[in-house]
Protein backbone atom coordinates (compact mmCIF):
# COMPACT_ATOMS: atom_id res chain seq x y z
CA UNK A 1 0.00 0.00 0.00
CA UNK A 2 0.73 3.38 -1.07
CA UNK A 3 0.51 6.16 0.64
CA UNK A 4 -1.96 9.25 -0.87
CA UNK A 5 -2.00 11.70 1.71
CA UNK A 6 0.25 12.54 4.68
CA UNK A 7 -0.31 15.25 6.79
CA UNK A 8 2.43 16.06 10.12
CA UNK A 9 1.60 17.88 12.88
CA UNK A 10 -0.47 20.42 11.23
CA UNK A 11 -1.48 23.58 12.91
CA UNK A 12 -4.00 26.24 12.13
CA UNK A 13 -5.32 29.05 13.63
CA UNK A 14 -7.49 32.40 13.04
CA UNK A 15 -6.84 34.94 14.58
CA UNK A 16 -6.57 33.88 18.85
CA UNK A 17 -8.46 31.39 17.62
CA UNK A 18 -6.75 27.78 16.94
CA UNK A 19 -8.72 25.06 14.56
CA UNK A 20 -6.31 22.86 14.43
CA UNK A 21 -3.68 21.39 17.16
CA UNK A 22 -1.22 19.17 15.84
CA UNK A 23 -3.18 17.12 13.20
CA UNK A 24 -1.52 13.67 11.83
CA UNK A 25 -3.36 11.82 9.29
CA UNK A 26 -2.28 9.17 6.51
CA UNK A 27 -4.68 8.15 3.95
CA UNK A 28 -3.50 4.83 1.42
CA UNK A 29 -3.92 4.85 -2.02
CA UNK A 30 -7.46 3.58 -3.28
CA UNK A 31 -8.66 3.92 0.73
CA UNK A 32 -11.90 5.62 2.17
CA UNK A 33 -11.29 7.57 5.03
CA UNK A 34 -13.79 9.45 6.78
CA UNK A 35 -13.21 12.23 9.20
CA UNK A 36 -15.73 12.62 12.09
CA UNK A 37 -16.12 15.32 14.84
CA UNK A 38 -18.88 17.54 16.23
CA UNK A 39 -19.71 20.57 14.50
CA UNK A 40 -16.85 23.55 14.31
CA UNK A 41 -14.31 20.96 15.26
CA UNK A 42 -11.99 22.34 11.86
CA UNK A 43 -12.75 19.20 9.56
CA UNK A 44 -13.82 21.59 6.55
CA UNK A 45 -10.26 23.40 7.55
CA UNK A 46 -8.60 20.32 7.56
CA UNK A 47 -9.36 19.69 4.09
CA UNK A 48 -9.23 22.87 2.55
CA UNK A 49 -5.77 22.65 4.12
CA UNK A 50 -5.27 19.39 1.92
CA UNK A 51 -6.85 21.02 -0.65
CA UNK A 52 -4.36 23.92 -0.70
CA UNK A 53 -7.18 26.25 -0.68
CA UNK A 54 -5.95 27.76 3.10
CA UNK A 55 -2.47 27.71 4.23
CA UNK A 56 -1.60 26.02 7.86
CA UNK A 57 0.53 27.86 10.18
CA UNK A 58 2.61 24.85 10.77
CA UNK A 59 3.13 21.29 9.63
CA UNK A 60 3.35 19.50 6.10
CA UNK A 61 1.59 18.05 3.87
CA UNK A 62 2.60 15.25 1.01
CA UNK A 63 0.63 14.68 -2.15
CA UNK A 64 2.15 11.07 -3.64
CA UNK A 65 4.95 11.70 -1.15
CA UNK A 66 5.87 15.60 -2.84
CA UNK A 67 5.06 18.22 -0.33
CA UNK A 68 2.64 20.82 -1.27
CA UNK A 69 2.18 22.66 2.21
CA UNK A 70 3.65 26.04 0.83
CA UNK A 71 3.30 25.45 -3.37
CA UNK A 72 2.55 28.84 -5.33
CA UNK A 73 -0.83 28.89 -7.53
CA UNK A 74 0.63 27.77 -10.23
CA UNK A 75 2.73 24.63 -9.30
CA UNK A 76 -0.22 23.56 -7.58
CA UNK A 77 -2.38 23.32 -10.75
CA UNK A 78 -0.79 19.84 -11.71
CA UNK A 79 -2.30 18.91 -8.26
CA UNK A 80 -6.17 20.50 -8.51
CA UNK A 81 -6.06 18.56 -11.73
CA UNK A 82 -5.76 15.19 -9.37
CA UNK A 83 -8.16 16.45 -7.10
CA UNK A 84 -12.12 16.79 -7.19
CA UNK A 85 -14.48 17.93 -4.26
CA UNK A 86 -17.89 18.34 -3.67
CA UNK A 87 -18.91 21.21 -1.49
CA UNK A 88 -21.67 21.04 1.50
CA UNK A 89 -23.92 23.64 -0.59
CA UNK A 90 -22.58 22.17 -3.75
CA UNK A 91 -20.91 25.59 -4.51
CA UNK A 92 -22.86 25.29 -7.81
CA UNK A 93 -22.01 28.39 -10.69
CA UNK A 94 -25.23 29.38 -10.40
CA UNK A 95 -24.67 31.54 -13.70
CA UNK A 96 -24.22 28.24 -15.77
CA UNK A 97 -26.40 25.41 -16.42
CA UNK A 98 -26.30 22.46 -15.12
CA UNK A 99 -24.70 20.39 -17.90
CA UNK A 100 -22.14 23.31 -18.37
CA UNK A 101 -21.58 22.99 -14.27
CA UNK A 102 -20.66 19.34 -14.80
CA UNK A 103 -18.83 19.45 -17.56
CA UNK A 104 -16.63 22.93 -16.70
CA UNK A 105 -13.31 20.93 -15.80
CA UNK A 106 -13.63 19.10 -18.74
CA UNK A 107 -14.34 22.33 -21.20
CA UNK A 108 -12.04 25.16 -19.17
CA UNK A 109 -9.24 22.95 -18.33
CA UNK A 110 -8.85 20.40 -20.13
CA UNK A 111 -9.89 21.80 -23.23
CA UNK A 112 -12.23 19.05 -24.46
CA UNK A 113 -14.53 20.45 -27.41
CA UNK A 114 -18.12 21.44 -26.52
CA UNK A 115 -20.05 18.55 -28.23
CA UNK A 116 -18.09 16.38 -26.62
CA UNK A 117 -18.01 17.78 -23.26
CA UNK A 118 -21.85 17.82 -23.10
CA UNK A 119 -22.25 14.18 -24.34
CA UNK A 120 -19.68 13.34 -21.31
CA UNK A 121 -21.53 15.57 -19.09
CA UNK A 122 -24.89 13.77 -19.51
CA UNK A 123 -23.25 10.59 -19.33
CA UNK A 124 -22.23 11.55 -15.82
CA UNK A 125 -25.37 12.88 -15.18
CA UNK A 126 -27.20 9.39 -16.08
CA UNK A 127 -24.08 7.71 -13.00
CA UNK A 128 -25.51 9.69 -10.66
CA UNK A 129 -29.56 8.77 -11.66
CA UNK A 130 -29.89 12.61 -12.94
CA UNK A 131 -32.03 12.77 -16.04
CA UNK A 132 -30.71 14.11 -19.31
CA UNK A 133 -33.61 16.68 -19.26
CA UNK A 134 -32.79 18.44 -16.72
CA UNK A 135 -29.71 19.73 -18.44
CA UNK A 136 -30.33 22.68 -19.51
CA UNK A 137 -32.33 23.55 -16.21
CA UNK A 138 -29.79 26.26 -13.67
CA UNK A 139 -29.19 25.26 -10.28
CA UNK A 140 -31.52 28.02 -8.65
CA UNK A 141 -34.05 25.47 -10.14
CA UNK A 142 -33.08 22.12 -8.41
CA UNK A 143 -34.24 20.59 -4.94
CA UNK A 144 -30.95 19.78 -2.31
CA UNK A 145 -30.79 16.31 -3.44
CA UNK A 146 -30.58 17.28 -6.99
CA UNK A 147 -27.86 20.13 -6.52
CA UNK A 148 -25.37 17.49 -3.98
CA UNK A 149 -25.80 14.81 -7.09
CA UNK A 150 -24.99 17.45 -10.06
CA UNK A 151 -21.91 18.81 -7.90
CA UNK A 152 -21.13 15.07 -7.49
CA UNK A 153 -21.07 14.36 -11.36
CA UNK A 154 -18.83 17.90 -11.71
CA UNK A 155 -16.84 16.06 -8.87
CA UNK A 156 -16.23 12.83 -10.68
CA UNK A 157 -16.34 14.08 -14.48
CA UNK A 158 -12.62 15.10 -14.16
CA UNK A 159 -11.56 11.51 -13.18
CA UNK A 160 -9.67 12.40 -9.90
CA UNK A 161 -7.55 10.63 -8.00
CA UNK A 162 -8.23 11.77 -4.88
CA UNK A 163 -11.91 13.20 -3.97
CA UNK A 164 -12.92 15.22 -0.99
CA UNK A 165 -16.61 14.95 0.53
CA UNK A 166 -17.82 17.70 3.15
CA UNK A 167 -20.56 17.17 4.55
CA UNK A 168 -22.49 15.07 1.77
CA UNK A 169 -25.61 14.02 3.64
CA UNK A 170 -26.21 17.04 5.45
CA UNK A 171 -29.63 18.64 5.09
CA UNK A 172 -30.84 15.79 3.55
CA UNK A 173 -33.87 13.51 3.86
CA UNK A 174 -32.86 9.87 4.65
CA UNK A 175 -33.54 8.71 1.55
CA UNK A 176 -31.86 10.97 -0.31
CA UNK A 177 -28.83 10.93 2.42
CA UNK A 178 -28.63 7.39 1.53
CA UNK A 179 -28.51 7.58 -2.26
CA UNK A 180 -25.76 9.84 -1.83
CA UNK A 181 -23.94 7.36 0.28
CA UNK A 182 -24.35 4.62 -2.01
CA UNK A 183 -23.60 7.30 -5.27
CA UNK A 184 -20.12 8.17 -3.27
CA UNK A 185 -19.53 4.36 -2.58
CA UNK A 186 -20.08 3.45 -6.23
CA UNK A 187 -18.26 6.34 -7.91
CA UNK A 188 -15.26 5.88 -5.77
CA UNK A 189 -14.81 2.27 -6.61
CA UNK A 190 -15.57 3.00 -9.93
CA UNK A 191 -12.52 5.77 -10.63
CA UNK A 192 -10.53 3.88 -7.97
CA UNK A 193 -10.01 6.77 -6.58
CA UNK A 194 -8.39 7.91 -2.54
CA UNK A 195 -11.25 9.50 -0.80
CA UNK A 196 -11.41 11.70 1.84
CA UNK A 197 -15.05 12.32 3.60
CA UNK A 198 -15.98 14.69 6.60
CA UNK A 199 -18.98 14.18 8.26
CA UNK A 200 -20.99 14.02 11.38
CA UNK A 201 -23.63 11.56 10.51
CA UNK A 202 -22.74 8.51 11.64
CA UNK A 203 -24.58 6.36 9.29
CA UNK A 204 -23.11 8.20 6.22
CA UNK A 205 -19.59 7.16 7.89
CA UNK A 206 -19.66 3.90 8.22
CA UNK A 207 -21.62 3.15 4.30
CA UNK A 208 -18.54 5.31 2.73
CA UNK A 209 -15.51 4.58 5.33
CA UNK A 210 -12.50 2.04 5.14
CA UNK A 211 -11.20 4.04 7.79
CA UNK A 212 -12.56 6.38 10.54
CA UNK A 213 -10.62 9.23 11.97
CA UNK A 214 -12.16 11.61 14.79
CA UNK A 215 -10.81 15.06 14.70
CA UNK A 216 -11.79 16.91 18.21
CA UNK A 217 -10.41 19.93 19.78
CA UNK A 218 -8.14 20.23 16.56
CA UNK A 219 -6.59 16.77 16.84
CA UNK A 220 -6.96 13.55 15.66
CA UNK A 221 -8.16 11.72 19.06
CA UNK A 222 -9.18 8.14 17.33
CA UNK A 223 -8.28 6.36 14.20
CA UNK A 224 -9.26 3.01 13.25
CA UNK A 225 -11.17 0.83 10.90
CA UNK A 226 -14.59 0.44 10.00
CA UNK A 227 -14.84 -2.77 12.52
CA UNK A 228 -12.73 -1.48 15.43
CA UNK A 229 -15.09 1.98 14.57
CA UNK A 230 -18.10 -0.70 15.20
CA UNK A 231 -16.89 -1.99 18.47
CA UNK A 232 -14.37 0.18 20.33
CA UNK A 233 -15.92 1.33 23.80
CA UNK A 234 -13.47 4.81 23.27
CA UNK A 235 -15.95 7.51 25.49
CA UNK A 236 -15.35 10.14 22.31
CA UNK A 237 -16.38 7.47 19.99
CA UNK A 238 -19.39 6.12 22.33
CA UNK A 239 -20.44 9.87 22.56
CA UNK A 240 -20.43 10.35 19.06
CA UNK A 241 -22.48 6.99 18.51
CA UNK A 242 -24.92 7.65 21.24
CA UNK A 243 -25.37 11.64 20.65
CA UNK A 244 -25.19 12.03 24.82
CA UNK A 245 -24.80 14.43 26.25
CA UNK A 246 -22.78 13.86 29.07
CA UNK A 247 -19.10 12.88 28.10
CA UNK A 248 -15.55 13.90 26.91
CA UNK A 249 -17.08 15.90 24.29
CA UNK A 250 -18.22 19.22 25.90
CA UNK A 251 -20.91 22.20 24.31
CA UNK B 1 -3.33 57.55 27.21
CA UNK B 2 -2.43 53.53 28.51
CA UNK B 3 -4.86 52.49 25.53
CA UNK B 4 -4.91 55.14 22.93
CA UNK B 5 -1.46 54.39 21.80
CA UNK B 6 -1.62 50.69 21.50
CA UNK B 7 -4.94 51.23 19.75
CA UNK B 8 -3.28 53.64 17.16
CA UNK B 9 -0.98 50.99 16.51
CA UNK B 10 -3.53 48.55 16.02
CA UNK B 11 -5.18 50.86 13.43
CA UNK B 12 -2.08 51.80 12.05
CA UNK B 13 -0.64 48.30 10.99
CA UNK B 14 -4.29 46.89 10.14
CA UNK B 15 -4.04 50.34 7.46
CA UNK B 16 -0.84 49.07 6.29
CA UNK B 17 -2.51 45.21 5.78
CA UNK B 18 -5.56 46.50 3.77
CA UNK B 19 -3.66 48.73 1.56
CA UNK B 20 -0.72 45.76 1.05
CA UNK B 21 -3.24 43.70 0.47
CA UNK B 22 -4.87 45.37 -1.89
CA UNK B 23 -1.82 46.56 -4.24
CA UNK B 24 -0.85 42.95 -4.00
CA UNK B 25 -4.49 42.27 -5.39
CA UNK B 26 -3.72 44.80 -7.71
CA UNK B 27 -1.01 43.17 -9.05
CA UNK B 28 -2.19 39.86 -9.24
CA UNK B 29 -5.32 41.53 -11.70
CA UNK B 30 -2.48 43.26 -14.14
CA UNK B 31 -0.89 39.69 -14.39
CA UNK B 32 -3.97 37.85 -14.83
CA UNK B 33 -5.08 40.71 -17.91
CA UNK B 34 -2.25 40.04 -19.59
CA UNK B 35 -0.53 36.40 -19.45
CA UNK B 36 -3.09 33.60 -21.33
CA UNK B 37 -5.36 32.47 -20.32
CA UNK B 38 -7.60 34.72 -21.79
CA UNK B 39 -11.27 34.10 -22.12
CA UNK B 40 -12.77 36.44 -25.05
CA UNK B 41 -16.06 35.51 -24.32
CA UNK B 42 -16.24 36.26 -20.72
CA UNK B 43 -14.88 39.68 -21.67
CA UNK B 44 -17.67 40.36 -24.62
CA UNK B 45 -20.31 39.40 -22.11
CA UNK B 46 -18.68 42.03 -19.75
CA UNK B 47 -18.56 44.50 -22.13
CA UNK B 48 -22.69 44.17 -22.40
CA UNK B 49 -22.94 44.03 -19.09
CA UNK B 50 -20.29 47.13 -17.74
CA UNK B 51 -20.48 49.02 -20.94
CA UNK B 52 -24.53 48.48 -23.23
CA UNK B 53 -26.41 48.69 -20.01
CA UNK B 54 -24.84 51.27 -18.43
CA UNK B 55 -25.73 53.27 -21.09
CA UNK B 56 -29.31 54.99 -20.33
CA UNK B 57 -28.12 55.75 -16.72
CA UNK B 58 -24.90 57.45 -18.29
CA UNK B 59 -26.88 59.55 -20.75
CA UNK B 60 -29.40 60.65 -18.52
CA UNK B 61 -26.99 62.11 -15.87
CA UNK B 62 -25.24 63.45 -19.04
CA UNK B 63 -28.17 65.35 -20.47
CA UNK B 64 -29.38 66.86 -17.88
CA UNK B 65 -26.23 67.95 -15.74
CA UNK B 66 -25.25 69.43 -19.59
CA UNK B 67 -28.72 71.41 -19.81
CA UNK B 68 -27.93 72.21 -16.05
CA UNK B 69 -24.54 73.59 -16.50
CA UNK B 70 -25.74 75.85 -19.96
CA UNK B 71 -28.48 77.30 -17.48
CA UNK B 72 -26.46 78.36 -14.16
CA UNK B 73 -23.39 79.48 -16.40
CA UNK B 74 -25.44 81.93 -18.70
CA UNK B 75 -27.41 83.10 -15.17
CA UNK B 76 -24.38 83.81 -13.94
CA UNK B 77 -22.27 85.06 -16.27
CA UNK B 78 -25.46 87.37 -17.93
CA UNK B 79 -24.88 89.11 -14.51
CA UNK B 80 -21.50 90.57 -16.19
CA UNK B 81 -23.10 90.63 -19.85
CA UNK B 82 -20.49 87.36 -20.56
CA UNK B 83 -22.85 85.02 -21.80
CA UNK B 84 -20.87 84.67 -25.02
CA UNK B 85 -18.85 82.47 -22.65
CA UNK B 86 -21.69 79.77 -22.04
CA UNK B 87 -20.77 77.26 -25.05
CA UNK B 88 -17.20 77.56 -23.99
CA UNK B 89 -17.68 76.74 -20.13
CA UNK B 90 -20.41 74.07 -21.24
CA UNK B 91 -18.27 71.58 -23.71
CA UNK B 92 -14.95 72.54 -21.35
CA UNK B 93 -16.51 71.22 -17.86
CA UNK B 94 -18.33 68.54 -19.46
CA UNK B 95 -15.54 67.32 -21.80
CA UNK B 96 -12.91 67.75 -18.61
CA UNK B 97 -14.83 67.26 -15.40
CA UNK B 98 -18.21 66.50 -15.39
CA UNK B 99 -18.51 63.59 -18.21
CA UNK B 100 -15.69 61.47 -16.92
CA UNK B 101 -16.71 62.21 -13.10
CA UNK B 102 -20.44 61.45 -13.73
CA UNK B 103 -19.88 58.66 -15.85
CA UNK B 104 -17.24 57.11 -13.18
CA UNK B 105 -19.90 57.56 -10.24
CA UNK B 106 -23.12 55.99 -12.50
CA UNK B 107 -20.29 53.25 -13.38
CA UNK B 108 -19.46 52.83 -9.89
CA UNK B 109 -23.11 52.69 -8.17
CA UNK B 110 -24.08 49.94 -10.68
CA UNK B 111 -21.32 48.02 -11.74
CA UNK B 112 -18.85 48.41 -8.57
CA UNK B 113 -22.02 46.83 -6.76
CA UNK B 114 -22.77 44.20 -8.89
CA UNK B 115 -19.38 43.26 -9.28
CA UNK B 116 -19.19 42.93 -5.66
CA UNK B 117 -22.48 41.27 -4.94
CA UNK B 118 -21.86 39.16 -7.39
CA UNK B 119 -18.25 37.61 -6.57
CA UNK B 120 -19.03 38.27 -2.75
CA UNK B 121 -21.88 35.78 -3.24
CA UNK B 122 -19.63 32.97 -5.47
CA UNK B 123 -17.44 33.59 -2.26
CA UNK B 124 -19.25 32.44 0.66
CA UNK B 125 -21.05 30.35 -1.29
CA UNK B 126 -17.49 28.64 -1.67
CA UNK B 127 -17.93 28.24 -6.01
CA UNK B 128 -14.20 30.56 -6.02
CA UNK B 129 -13.22 27.62 -4.12
CA UNK B 130 -15.17 25.08 -6.61
CA UNK B 131 -13.46 27.05 -9.57
CA UNK B 132 -9.86 26.37 -7.98
CA UNK B 133 -10.40 22.89 -7.14
CA UNK B 134 -11.29 22.60 -11.06
CA UNK B 135 -7.92 23.73 -11.70
CA UNK B 136 -9.42 27.46 -12.78
CA UNK B 137 -7.91 30.46 -11.45
CA UNK B 138 -10.75 33.29 -10.68
CA UNK B 139 -8.37 36.04 -11.31
CA UNK B 140 -8.36 34.95 -15.26
CA UNK B 141 -11.69 33.41 -15.42
CA UNK B 142 -14.10 36.31 -12.86
CA UNK B 143 -11.50 39.09 -12.75
CA UNK B 144 -9.19 39.95 -15.84
CA UNK B 145 -12.89 39.85 -17.79
CA UNK B 146 -14.42 42.54 -15.65
CA UNK B 147 -11.52 44.71 -15.17
CA UNK B 148 -10.41 44.48 -18.80
CA UNK B 149 -14.22 44.88 -19.92
CA UNK B 150 -14.76 48.17 -17.68
CA UNK B 151 -10.86 49.44 -18.77
CA UNK B 152 -12.11 49.64 -22.08
CA UNK B 153 -15.94 50.47 -21.90
CA UNK B 154 -15.43 53.80 -19.52
CA UNK B 155 -13.63 55.95 -22.14
CA UNK B 156 -16.51 54.94 -24.48
CA UNK B 157 -19.49 55.69 -22.41
CA UNK B 158 -17.20 59.14 -21.35
CA UNK B 159 -17.43 59.80 -25.19
CA UNK B 160 -20.86 59.38 -25.09
CA UNK B 161 -21.32 61.30 -21.92
CA UNK B 162 -19.65 64.12 -23.37
CA UNK B 163 -21.47 63.99 -26.66
CA UNK B 164 -24.64 63.94 -24.94
CA UNK B 165 -24.02 66.75 -22.45
CA UNK B 166 -22.36 69.13 -24.80
CA UNK B 167 -25.92 68.35 -26.94
CA UNK B 168 -28.41 68.68 -23.84
CA UNK B 169 -26.37 72.61 -23.23
CA UNK B 170 -27.25 73.29 -26.72
CA UNK B 171 -30.59 72.48 -26.61
CA UNK B 172 -31.52 74.36 -23.80
CA UNK B 173 -29.18 77.14 -24.88
CA UNK B 174 -30.71 77.26 -28.64
CA UNK B 175 -34.49 76.88 -26.86
CA UNK B 176 -34.79 78.47 -23.67
CA UNK B 177 -32.09 80.82 -23.51
CA UNK B 178 -32.67 82.42 -27.48
CA UNK B 179 -28.84 81.62 -28.78
CA UNK B 180 -27.81 81.27 -32.08
CA UNK B 181 -27.30 77.31 -33.00
CA UNK B 182 -24.86 77.99 -35.53
CA UNK B 183 -22.86 80.45 -33.37
CA UNK B 184 -22.93 78.31 -30.49
CA UNK B 185 -21.95 75.47 -31.96
CA UNK B 186 -19.10 77.30 -33.80
CA UNK B 187 -17.96 78.46 -30.12
CA UNK B 188 -18.60 74.92 -28.52
CA UNK B 189 -15.64 73.62 -31.82
CA UNK B 190 -13.49 76.11 -31.22
CA UNK B 191 -13.02 76.33 -27.54
CA UNK B 192 -12.52 72.10 -27.80
CA UNK B 193 -8.84 71.10 -27.05
CA UNK B 194 -7.65 67.89 -27.90
CA UNK B 195 -6.24 67.95 -24.27
CA UNK B 196 -9.82 68.16 -23.48
CA UNK B 197 -10.68 64.90 -24.60
CA UNK B 198 -7.63 63.02 -23.79
CA UNK B 199 -7.62 64.20 -20.03
CA UNK B 200 -11.09 63.14 -20.31
CA UNK B 201 -10.31 59.72 -21.53
CA UNK B 202 -7.25 59.35 -19.64
CA UNK B 203 -9.51 59.76 -16.32
CA UNK B 204 -11.84 57.15 -17.71
CA UNK B 205 -9.40 54.78 -17.95
CA UNK B 206 -8.23 55.12 -14.42
CA UNK B 207 -11.61 54.70 -13.36
CA UNK B 208 -12.65 52.09 -15.28
CA UNK B 209 -9.52 49.77 -13.63
CA UNK B 210 -10.47 51.29 -9.86
CA UNK B 211 -13.88 50.80 -10.07
CA UNK B 212 -14.03 46.84 -11.22
CA UNK B 213 -10.41 46.00 -9.15
CA UNK B 214 -12.23 47.50 -5.99
CA UNK B 215 -15.70 45.41 -6.60
CA UNK B 216 -13.85 42.18 -7.20
CA UNK B 217 -11.42 43.09 -4.23
CA UNK B 218 -14.40 43.39 -1.80
CA UNK B 219 -16.25 40.69 -3.11
CA UNK B 220 -13.50 38.64 -2.86
CA UNK B 221 -12.37 39.23 0.52
CA UNK B 222 -15.71 39.39 1.85
CA UNK B 223 -17.27 37.16 4.62
CA UNK B 224 -19.74 35.77 6.05
CA UNK B 225 -23.27 34.99 4.62
CA UNK B 226 -25.87 37.51 3.01
CA UNK B 227 -24.57 40.26 5.31
CA UNK B 228 -20.93 40.29 4.38
CA UNK B 229 -21.86 40.25 0.63
CA UNK B 230 -24.06 43.54 1.90
CA UNK B 231 -20.80 45.11 3.34
CA UNK B 232 -18.68 44.17 0.06
CA UNK B 233 -21.34 46.47 -1.74
CA UNK B 234 -21.26 48.92 -0.20
CA UNK B 235 -17.82 49.16 0.41
CA UNK B 236 -16.98 48.80 -3.47
CA UNK B 237 -19.90 51.62 -4.13
CA UNK B 238 -18.01 54.01 -1.17
CA UNK B 239 -15.10 52.84 -1.93
CA UNK B 240 -15.09 53.17 -5.91
CA UNK B 241 -17.26 56.66 -5.41
CA UNK B 242 -14.08 57.96 -3.70
CA UNK B 243 -11.38 56.95 -5.46
CA UNK B 244 -12.96 57.93 -8.79
CA UNK B 245 -13.35 61.93 -6.85
CA UNK B 246 -9.88 61.22 -5.62
CA UNK B 247 -8.09 60.18 -8.77
CA UNK B 248 -9.93 62.93 -10.94
CA UNK B 249 -8.48 65.54 -8.63
CA UNK B 250 -4.90 64.10 -9.41
CA UNK B 251 -5.11 63.91 -13.10
CA UNK B 252 -6.43 67.25 -13.28
CA UNK B 253 -3.46 68.42 -11.31
CA UNK B 254 -1.32 66.34 -13.84
CA UNK B 255 -2.82 67.93 -16.99
CA UNK B 256 -4.11 71.38 -16.45
CA UNK B 257 -2.26 72.36 -12.81
CA UNK B 258 0.05 75.14 -12.57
Amino acid sequence: MKSKIKIKNLHKAFGSKKVLYGVSLEVQQAESLVIIGPSGTGKSVLIKNILGLIAPDKGEIYIDGIETTHLSERKREPFYKQMGMLFQGGALFDSLSVWENVAFGLMEAQHMPIDQARKEAEKYLESVGLSKSIAEQYPADLSGGMKKRVSLARAIAIKPEILFFDEPTTGLDPVMAETINQLIVKSVKKLGATAVTITHDIKSATTIADRIAMLYDGRIVWEGTKDEFLKTKDPYIVQMKTGATKGPIGN
Amino acid sequence: MKNFIPSLGHFALGMFETVGRFVSFLGQIIKASFTPPFYPKLIFKQFLRIGFYSLPVVGLTAAFSGMVLALQTYSGFSRFSAEGAVAMVVVISMVREMGPVFAGLMVAGRVGAAIAAEIGTMKVSEQLDALKTLSVNPFHYLIAPRVIASVLMLPILVIIADIIGVFGGFLIAVEQLGFNPSIYLQKTFMNLETLDVVSGLVKAVVFGFFIAALGCYHGYHSKGGAEGVGTATTLAVVSGSVIVLLTNYFITELFFGV
